[in-house]
């Protein structure tokens, strides 16, 4: 092999590398949040029926 | 657009709402612990959209005033206001927030699937399908 395309081989890995960093920062928060969401609920604070198959939560600010 | 989306899915979709008041934003806590007072009184979500329309005017007067503007009792929501009665259930809200990962508001989770900003209604009609898809196994 020369030395042309190991230097090429190498810029390849490199960024592949940081291609794959760059998904899992982008994509683990995200995957983190879906999977970890636990809330507290107060029924004042439910539009809808109690028993609907499909929950939103909103997170939000007045201000 | 979130009302839209209860009417289409009227027995398919509930909205949970939860307080993440911004710690930049001076008049936010107050405003979400007025709105808890409100709810108190059995007008939640009416005091919700009169702040929402009514942002940025915060201050305890005009909390106050909103509350009145709704019928709501004078003496029991400023006593509710001022002992600042809802304010560790809204800590409570925050730091589950803050644990599912929320950087800035809105967020929406959509059964669990984290949707953050001012999405779209297609965004939120994708996600709700999707949910009724797996819920039925089609």
């Amino acid at each position: 092999m020369t030395r042309r395309s190991w230097i090429t081989g190498l810029w390849t890995l490199l960024a592949l590398l940081a291609v794959g960093f760059w998904a899992l920062l982008v994509l683990l928060p995200a995957r983190t949040a879906s999977q970890s969401l636990s809330i507290t609920l107060n029924p004042v604070m439910v539009k809808g029926p109690l028993a609907a198959p499909v929950t939103i939560v909103e997170f939000s600010d007045y201000q | 657009m979130l009302d839209r989306i209860l009417k289409e899915y009227p027995s398919q979709v509930r909205l949970v709402f939860k307080d993440f008041p911004l710690d930049f934003h001076a008049l936010a806590r107050s405003a979400h612990e007025a709105a808890r007072c409100a709810g108190a009184a059995g007008k939640y979500w009416e005091y919700h959209d009169r702040l929402f329309a009514a942002q940025p005017a915060f201050s305890r007067d005009d909390l106050i005033r909103y509350a009145a503007e709704l019928g709501i009792a004078r003496e029991p929501f400023v006593q509710c206001l001022d002992s600042r009665r809802f304010r560790a259930l809204i800590e409570t809200d925050i730091q589950e927030g803050l644990q599912a990962g929320i950087r800035g508001t809105p967020t929406f989770f959509v059964n669990g699937r984290p949707l953050a900003g001012a999405a779209p209604y297609e965004a939120f009609k994708e996600l709700i399908e999707e949910a009724l898809r797996e819920r039925t196994g089609r």
